[in-house]
């Protein structure tokens, strides 16, 4: 090359080198591990040194790790404040692109390079990802809009909208207002007559008390389950294979109500984890349990119950991270966490604390809360009871029983196998209780116990039995399994009927503790275990002790069937299961054991915490926890603005979106945390009632180009309605939808040939009456074939948890709406309604409008509905055969049929499915 | 990549925000909308404000061999040792004690102890065509197009019950929430037809999967891809025909109305979602007209139909090959097929090896034979890949219940077989190769994952940058593992 | 007149008083030094210097200059700035140094040169690049040597003649230092050093070649491959060519280049065909580490195991250069490892060619009319175009094809209604591999429109109304693989007669 060139190129040279000086010499600024450097090492170099791989033995997750002088090559990546030895810095500068670092990829920007330099010069201190971070209480910003805000919400959305200069919008008109809450608190517009309520006030404070009365009314407890039961991933069926049915139900009761009175959400969070662990846990508590007991089961033939066992704990550990701490613990299964500081032993250290449950993935579902009666029944039990009560006294009762020692009482002698208080290695199922296999290869510690028996009062016992092999024992101990043994009796094969064997008892006095304790010698292995037990029954010393009526009551009360559900129920500490670490998150290959313990990057000092899952719930709810608040108020604000203040609801974690106003989520969670007292109604009433959510959700140019995402909120965001907000709607404004609280899932209208079920009898019978028009959140929810018209607009399938629902917009959506029985119904009924109210075509329509929608349609809009009603009247005239299929009652008229199909587009509309 | 390729992406996706702006500016069409979506693979959905840009933005990492799939998959996992596998050392074997060695650490559904070896169930086996591939008495016409057929005989997996399994082979994970290959493939490659779904699914045998619908399921990615089943009797697709109150002028009214007040309440907010609402509906009508037209087997020549021994009306296997071939044909890009009842426990007359499976055997043969031929003949088997398969294979060993007449064999995890043709896949080859009794594959092994990555590879999709990110991860249907069997590829 | 005739004679005569005080200094001091040079050279050459024997005086010393040489830099850069800078009043002071700083530049240079001299003698260097940096250091050592004079002149006389003079001269010493600096930087880091990592826009504009990395054909049929173009070159370039290229041409030896690998490095046996064994570039390879003439040196990265292999039997085959793989006689591990080298991206035929990106606004006119086309794969500019959608081909639809004729590949048009003048249209498509007219009512005279397409493959022809004389046209196209007559009119005989032309093609009926 010619000289001159070269000329030119060494003077470049110089230059540079003199501007790189004068920056250089420049005063140094502090730099902030969390916004210089950490984006730069998870962009560049997480995925080599992360959790996942550790290349040349070098991770960037912990301090101590990228400190380390154990890599590979000895020398040390990171030497603090000596940025020239770090090998670091070597690396990113180096002019062989085979040893720079990134490898293979293009070299860090210069700028990039010198943050890193400057970073190491400073300390290289680390700082721990925001989301680990305590929030701590913030006094609003002030702003110039100050005319416009209505609470402390709004100072924070106005102060960052200021800076980029976006002025928030006007307030929605009264009717928009209207819909919008109510969809938001009860999830479907009011009746017309509550809606004039509001319309007509005129007061200040107007639209607070509205606020308050739908936060009152019951339907609020109905919409915000929705939510939950995503979370929660409640189903009334199993999953798997053969997806079995299951009575979840009250648990999906227990949420309704507890939403309803407003329970603390720290006390909503502790009785799911551990309500069972409680002191004298109530009926109510244990059945909140069954927030765990929600994960599937496989009832498949021949499947392995220890691996799908684990896969529901393991479920349970991630799901508890999704729903109270927004953090993807999934990945720390298999090896320490790629982006969170997470190590794969603290995965198991934190699953050791949900490993002890008695559930293992049993056809059964056993442990069972058994004390339950569908609705129809519990009157009819407690009557006998109450009558027994009064007919006996106090010989049976004290008043401190509950209905399930009442129970016993009453039933004794007779003692069934599924009321026993405890029992080992049992599989309880609809025949009683039998005995897993493995049960008798252990420690022969197989019984089933039934407390303060009087039993001094009985000579003998019969034991109602099956055994696919005999040759087991059957002893009567008394106070425990090795106690004193008042009675032993062999079983015989019985070729799987049932029979009855008789057990002479010693005599003793008093009450006493009874396990019936079985063993045997059988040492080659069967499907089936040795023993399938119904009943016990104490033969008293001398007969006809019970009169008669109270024989035929028990008989009765016996034949009441029971509903049984899922529950977590700890194991005795004798049985607790030892924890390891499965190796690359295989059951099978059991690395070093582990002690239950919480992830260090939570700095959390709870020595106080039990070393179980009440533990979890102590340091979950426990107020220095910095993300349950967080999450918390996060979820409730994606419901109200379609957006989490932190796009993703399902990851806080560095690899997470930025919240889009950290200062007002730190204020909302302190203020949740602290001044609400976790107090949910609260929150939501604070943050409706802030100018920010009354915005109208029209959006300007400016707006439209300065923030197209709407990210600061300079208007509210119209957002398509949820599965359930729109089948509740339709049947709400129709007036077909029933009030009708509580209960066993219902079966609305399905399309033929949805289920295909070949293992059990289980079918979709379209529910009768009014349990056709329930709300969604009753629907009978089926894991392999979900309620499909819901599926369309993105319910999910509930097989895990799921965090958040995306929106889409597909055509499937449109044909539901426009064709499936559900809202040609709604259409029909909704002309039907107006028909009858008023008189003019154009009323009608504007009215059946204004029922859907809440507001008067536009001229133009009127017009080309009445067009539409025209065009259908003329359709009906001249095809009066299909009047039928759209009409219903005795109005059979080619008006009313065409007001139906009017109907049908006006539930079709954008903005019936938008919140406005 | 070298800058002009560089270029040319940025100049595409300009084009993609031109075309995204003028649909919005323009209220006269709604196709702008789709010929976005359809350029960006996925025509269905709208832009939902929360899919990432490379959620729509998805072409092939380089130039694909197949652009189509049809899926068939043998629920229940029909056996390898009766149909493929020859194993003539395994008759010698049979009523011998399984060597203790092969049951020990292992984890078998239903066989305990010491269970016996079993001959394979089959009158011959024969060699066919030039490439010599061996094939039973129980599938003649599938034997007749060997050569355009490329078997996988060491195939593995890790899950030994059906459901599991299922999802396995299908989502590439055993447990739920996973979006299956269809999934994947749609989402990669969007659906060439605006008027169909592009990932339809077709169940005969009287039964779903074990896995029921999360083996179609879209999983993590957006519902829009998640397979669409098709159905024989009822609505070939769920609430596709009008309410009987109406017909299609009337329908047709309806939706011109509803976008009428949905395009001014647009140009009222300027909410594109408005927009895009206003596409699917029209998406929707289209849609009612052509499914049902597609589903219709009567349309289809007599000589055709007996091709494939179709009768129209009925819910058959053969009904859905014939279904399956003009799907792709309109441009459908994955059809994926179930036929369940090949679980050959021995426990009855269905789930034996001497009766249900030979009667499976025979209601699917001719019309495999007979899709592979029409692909053919119409050009489409070059670029259609056509994979076979169950979700495990069998065990050499017997599987004695109640009733001893009725032949079985066990769930096995260790070998089976699986065929492709098509799509850029080695025709007439046999690969890999299993022991003297088809227990374990000692040559040229393939695991499931192995086999996802190179369906994805003749795709044209590298399967390790195929991803989608969720929950703060890059998903890839070979999850962290798989590599491509490039010795399978033409 | 006359005065002007005074005025220069004593600018003459001036000037040769500088002229003969140059000469005495030239003589006095310079050529001596040039002189012992040119002897020890002479000696050097005598002995031919074996870099291999322990004690060697020349490079022992030699090495010196890359340590010296930056004195001299420093020095005169300084120098120069400061006798600069010293004539403007603020840096007054400056004065004083320059000269002493130019006396130490003077003697510095010249230590420099010396050990400078004796290394460009261990003949590892690119010879013209060596050269210029030799002449370069001499004239700096005079330059600087002629202004440490004129400085000091200056210092004395008042003329304005002097310090202007002075001045060129600094600035001149300046830039010869900068100069020889870089040749100097030049040899020992590869003359691309500096300009390597500069964006590309940049050194077109300081007009330096930019140079394409061309990556080598990517394998698609091993056979077709040349084992030294496809799979050997790759390998040393990679691995060797950073110390072993044209410029810095470590032990002798370029391998970079067929050429550079016959020549040889220093001990000639680079390469033995045949013998790999024999053959330095393998036998190397195979050394422990540590060993000081082991390849790639330490901190290099390592060649893989089937990189060796795959050396190995090169040589073993005769290293030929031009071989086709198919030619030559590999086993089966060799196969294996050859499909090592077979990328996982196919970008074969057409595909591997650049063409231009497609025009939006025609890809958009496209889409308006519901056509599906979307790029074959992400990092091509070819097309794919599908009618599927379309209310049905126009000859507007054509014409808007023909704006995208490079790019569009594969074109669709099944069950369309096909008019002559479209398929006039289609037939400039020059680029299409894949044509599907299935279920259309094209005609005889309508293919004859195709039988240009040089680059088809794939054409699909069934259930149409053709026969064997529209077949007969496309006689000609020898890129085409398989056509689909199915359900048309083309008989056995039309068959057989256009396989006896054209046998490569497979016709499906």
């Amino acid at each position: 090359m010619a000289n001159w060139q070269k000329f030119l190129l060494v003077i470049g040279v110089l230059s540079s080198l003199a501007i790189a000086l004068y920056f250089g010499l420049m005063p140094t600024e502090k730099v902030d591990f969390n916004t210089d450097i950490r984006p730069i090492v998870n962009k560049n170099c997480i995925a080599c040194h992360g959790g996942v791989k550790q290349n040349g033995g070098l991770s960037f997750l912990f301090r101590e790790d990228a400190l380390s002088t154990e890599t590979e090559s000895g020398l040390q990546a990171i030497i603090p404040g000596d940025p020239e030895n770090s090998e670091l810095m070597k690396r990113l500068v180096h002019h062989d692109a085979e040893i720079r670092m990134p490898l293979e990829k293009d070299p860090l920007s210069k700028d990039e390079i010198e943050l890193i330099r400057k970073w190491i010069k400073q300390g290289a201190e680390w700082q721990d990802h925001w989301a680990f971070i305590k929030p701590v209480k913030i006094t609003p910003p002030a702003t110039t809009f100050e005319s416009y805000v209505r609470n402390d919400v709004d100072r924070f959305i106005l102060e960052k909208l200021e800076r980029i200069n976006l002025s928030p919008s006007r307030e929605a008109d009264k009717e928009t207002l209207l819909r919008r809450v109510s969809l938001d608190i009860i999830g479907y517009p009011l009746a017309a007559e509550d809606q004039n309520v509001f319309l007509k006030d005129t007061s200040e404070d107007a639209y607070e008390k509205l606020v308050d009365r739908l936060l009152a009314s019951p339907q609020y407890g109905e919409k915000w389950t929705s939510l939950w039961l995503d979370l929660a991933r409640y189903a009334d069926s199993k999953g798997y294979e053969k997806d079995m049915k299951r009575s979840m139900w009250p648990y999906r009761d227990w949420i309704i109500r507890s939403l309803n009175d407003d329970m603390p959400y720290d006390q909503f969070i502790t009785e799911q984890l551990a309500g069972d662990l409680l002191p004298t846990p109530s009926p109510k508590q244990i059945i909140a349990t069954a927030f765990h007991r929600n994960t599937m089961s496989n009832d498949e033939g021949g499947t392995n119950d220890e691996e799908f066992r684990t896969a529901s704990i393991i479920d349970r550990v991630n799901t508890t991270f999704d729903v109270f701490q927004g953090i993807t613990m999934g990945c720390a299964q298999c090896h320490s966490h790629p982006y969170e500081p997470i190590r794969h032993q603290e995965y198991y250290r934190f699953m050791s604390y949900f490993n002890n449950t008695v559930d293992a993935d049993l056809p059964s579902d056993f442990p069972l809360y058994s004390d339950l009666y569908t609705p129809e029944n519990s009157d009819h039990a407690d009557s006998i009871i109450r009558y027994v009560e009064q007919l006996t006294g106090e010989k049976y009762f004290r008043k401190t029983d509950n209905t399930f020692v009442k129970r016993r009482k009453f039933l004794l002698p007779l003692l069934e196998a599924e009321d026993s208080d405890d029992y080992n290695y049992g599989v309880q199922n609809s025949t009683g209780i039998n005995w897993t296999e493995d049960g008798l290869y252990k420690d022969g510690l197989t019984y089933v116990l039934y407390k303060n028996i009087p039993i001094h009062d009985y000579n003998s016992v019969t034991i109602r039995y099956r055994s696919a092999t005999g040759k087991s024992i059957i002893e009567c101990r008394l106070d425990s399994v090795n106690g004193l043994s008042i009675g032993e009796v062999t079983l015989r094969f019985t070729n799987g009927k049932f029979a009855n064997v008789q057990m002479p008892l010693k005599s003793v006095e008093g009450s006493h503790h009874v396990y019936f304790v079985l063993s045997n010698d059988l040492n080659d292995h069967h499907n089936q275990g040795p023993a399938d037990f119904d009943w016990f029954r104490l033969n008293h010393k001398n007969e006809k002790s019970i009169n008669p009526p109270l024989l035929v009551l028990q008989e009765e009360l016996r034949k009441i069937p029971r509903l049984k559900m899922p529950v977590q129920k700890e194991l005795p500490k004798s049985l607790q299961r030892s924890n390891f670490v499965f190796v690359r998150g295989n059951f099978l290959t059991k690395g070093e054991a582990v002690e239950p313990g919480i992830p260090g990057i939570y700095k959390i000092q709870h020595n106080s915490a039990a070393e179980n899952r009440l533990g979890v719930a102590e340091w979950l709810t426990s107020k220095d926890n910095p993300l349950t608040a967080r999450v918390a108020v996060n979820r409730i604000w994606e419901q109200l603005f379609g957006y989490g203040l932190v796009e993703t609801l399902e990851d806080f974690g560095s690899q997470g979106s930025k919240p889009s106003h950290a200062e007002l989520l730190d204020w909302l969670a302190v203020k949740f945390m602290v001044d609400y007292n976790w107090s949910t109604k609260k929150l939501i009433k604070e943050i409706v009632c802030s100018a920010t959510y009354r915005q109208s959700s029209t959006t300007s140019p400016e707006a439209l180009s300065k923030d197209f995402r709407n990210v600061y909120l300079s208007h509210f965001t119209r957002t398509r309605l949820t599965a359930e907000q729109i089948r509740d709607q339709a049947l709400a404004v129709s007036g077909l939808m029933t009030t009708k609280m509580y209960g066993p899932p219902v079966m609305p209208y399905q399309p033929e040939g949805i289920w295909q079920v070949v293992y059990s009898g289980d079918e979709w019978k379209t529910s009768s009456g009014e349990d056709q028009h329930r709300r969604s959140v009753y629907t009978h929810w089926r894991r392999t074939s979900p309620y499909p018209s819901s599926l369309s607009f993105d319910a999910m399938s509930r097989e895990v948890c799921a965090t958040r629902r995306i929106r889409t917009n597909t055509p499937l959506q449109a044909l539901v709406l426009l064709n499936d029985t559900v809202y040609v119904e709604s259409a029909i009924a909704l002309a039907q309604k107006v028909n009858s109210s008023v008189k003019l075509p154009a009323e009608k329509i504007t009215l059946a409008y204004k029922t859907a929608l809440g507001k008067m349609p536009t001229a133009k809009t009127l017009h080309s509905l009445v067009n539409l009603y025209n065009e259908s009247l003329l359709f009906y005239k001249n095809n009066p055969t299909r009047i039928a299929a759209m009409t219903s009652g005795d109005t059979k008229t080619p008006e009313v049929a065409a007001l139906s199909a009017v109907s049908n587009a006006i539930l079709n509309l954008d903005d019936f499915l938008t919140k406005p | 990549m070298d800058n002009t390729t560089k270029n040319s992406i940025s100049k595409l996706s300009e084009v993609k925000t031109e075309t995204r702006r003028q649909f919005i500016g323009n209220l006269s069409t709604g196709l702008g909308a789709l010929a976005l979506g359809s350029m960006i693979g996925c025509d269905f959905s709208s832009s939902s404000k929360t899919s990432s840009p490379e959620s729509l933005y998805k072409l092939p990492n380089f130039v694909p061999s197949a652009k189509r799939v049809i899926y068939l998959h043998m629920a229940g996992a029909p056996s390898q040792l009766e149909l493929f596998d020859y194993k003539p050392q395994l008759v010698k074997y049979n009523g011998m004690d399984c060597p203790k060695e092969l049951m020990e650490g292992k984890r078998f559904a239903f066989l305990r102890g010491i269970p016996k070896l079993m001959g394979p169930y089959v009158t011959s086996f024969k060699q066919y065509g030039e490439s010599g591939a061996w094939v039973s008495n129980h599938m003649p016409h599938v034997a007749e197009m060997a050569d355009d057929i490329c078997f996988l005989k060491a195939m593995h997996t890790n899950e030994f019950n059906h459901a599991p399994a299922q999802l396995f082979m299908h989502t590439g994970s055993p447990r739920l929430g996973r979006p299956s290959i269809g999934s994947w493939v749609t989402y990669g490659l969007g659906s060439e037809n605006e008027n169909l779904p592009g990932f339809i699914v077709l169940a005969s045998g009287g039964k779903t999967p074990d896995a029921g619908k999360s083996v179609w399921g879209s999983g993590f990615l957006p519902s829009v891809y998640q397979g669409v089943q098709c159905r024989s009797q009822g609505d070939p697709v769920l609430y596709v025909s009008d309410p009987r109150g109406m017909d299609r002028p009337l329908k047709g009214k309806v939706i011109q109305t509803i976008n009428e007040i949905n395009n001014e309440s647009f140009e009222h907010l300027n909410d594109p979602e408005i927009k895009t609402r206003i596409d699917q509906y029209e998406m929707a009508f289209k849609m009612q007209v052509s499914v049902p037209e597609a589903m219709d087997i009567s349309k289809e020549p007599e000589s055709i139909r007996q091709m494939y021994g179709a009768e129209p009306g009925e819910s058959s296997f053969a009904n859905n090959c014939l279904l399956a071939r003009r799907l792709i044909e309109k441009g459908v890009r994955f059809v994926q097929l179930f036929h369940w009842g090949w679980d050959s426990h021995g426990i009855d007359e269905q789930l034996s090896l001497n009766h249900g499976f030979v009667k499976e055997c025979k209601s699917t043969d001719k019309p495999i034979a007979a899709l592979l031929q029409d692909l053919k003949q119409r050009g489409l088997l070059e670029d259609t890949l056509v994979v076979w398969g169950g979700e495990f294979g069998r065990t050499p060993m017997q599987e004695v219940r109640s009733d001893a007449t009725f032949l079985g064999r066990d769930h096995h995890l260790e070998a089976f077989t699986i065929w492709m043709a098509g799509g850029g896949a080695k025709p007439g080859i046999t690969y890999g190769e299993t022991d003297d009794i088809g227990y374990y594959g000692v040559k040229n092994k393939v695991h499931v994952h192995d086999f996802h990555a190179t369906m994805l590879h003749l795709l044209g999709f590298d399967h390790e940058k195929f991803t989608y990110p969720y929950q703060g991860r890059n998903f890839r249907l070979t999850d962290v593992e798989g590599k491509v069997v490039s010795d399978v590829i033409a | 007149m006359a005065s002007i005739a005074k005025k220069y004679k004593t600018k003459i005569l001036l000037l040769g008083e500088m002229i003969h005080r140059f000469k005495a200094i030239t003589f006095r001091y310079v050529l001596p030094i040039l002189i012992c040079f040119l002897e020890a050279s002479h000696s050097a050459h005598a002995q031919g210097i074996e870099p291999e024997e322990v004690w060697n005086w020349k490079i022992f010393f030699g090495r010196f200059h890359p340590l010296v040489v930056h004195l001299p830099i420093g020095f005169l850069l300084l120098a120069c700035v400061a006798g600069i800078l010293g004539k403007y009043q603020p840096f007054k002071s400056l004065k004083k140094i320059t000269r002493l700083l130019l006396m130490l530049g003077v003697i510095s240079t010249v230590l420099a040169i010396v050990p400078g001299y004796l290394l460009s003698l261990s003949v590892e260097y690119d010879s013209t690049i060596l050269d210029r940096h030799f002449w370069l250091g001499i004239s700096v050592g005079v330059v600087s040597i002629i202004a440490w004079f004129s400085t000091t002149k200056v210092e004395t006389s008042t003329r304005k003649f002097h310090s202007h003079f002075n001045i060129v001269l600094l600035v001149t010493l300046a830039i010869l230092v900068m100069l020889t600096g870089h040749n100097g930087g030049a040899l020992t880091h590869g003359s691309t050093y500096l300009t390597e990592y500069m964006p590309d826009g940049a050194k077109k504009l300081i007009g330096i070649k930019v140079v394409e990395r061309v990556k080598p054909q990517p394998i698609t049929n091993l056979n077709e491959a040349v084992l030294y173009r496809d799979i050997i070159h790759p390998i040393l370039e990679k691995k060797c060519a950073s110390c072993h290229n044209a410029t810095k041409k470590k032990g002798q030896l370029i391998l970079s280049n067929p050429e550079g690998i016959k020549a040889g490095g220093k001990s000639r046996k680079t390469i033995v065909p045949g013998k790999p064994e024999e053959s330095e570039l393998y036998k190397r390879l195979l050394l422990p580490e540590r060993e000081k003439k082991r390849m790639p040196p330490e901190g290099k990265s390592e060649l893989e195991e089937f990189e060796i292999e795959i050396l190995h039997w090169w040589i073993k085959e005769g290293a030929s250069f031009d071989t086709k793989i198919a030619l030559m006689n590999a086993d089966a591990t060799v196969k294996d490892m050859l499909t090592k080298f077979i990328p996982s991206i196919k970008t074969s035929g057409i595909f591997a060619k650049q063409i231009s990106i497609p025009d939006p606004a025609s890809i958009l006119r496209l889409r308006a009319e519901g056509i599906h086309i979307i790029p074959v794969a992400a990092n091509l500019n070819y097309l794919e175009v599908d009618f599927i959608n379309s209310k049905g081909i126009t000859a507007r639809d054509a014409k808007n094809m023909l704006l995208l004729k490079d790019q569009i590949t594969y074109l669709k048009l099944s069950n369309q209604i096909l008019t002559d003048s479209i398929m006039q249209h289609i037939g400039k498509l020059k680029n299409l591999t894949r044509l599907d007219l299935n279920n259309t009512n094209i005609t005889d005279q309508g293919i004859v429109a195709l039988q240009h397409l040089e680059n088809l493959e794939y054409l699909n022809l069934h259930t149409t109304g053709i026969t064997d004389d529209g077949l007969i046209t496309l006689y000609k196209l020898k890129n085409l693989k398989s056509i689909y007559a199915w359900e048309t009119n083309v008989t056995d005989q039309g068959l057989s007669s256009f396989l006896k032309i054209n046998p490569s093609v497979k016709i499906t009926r």
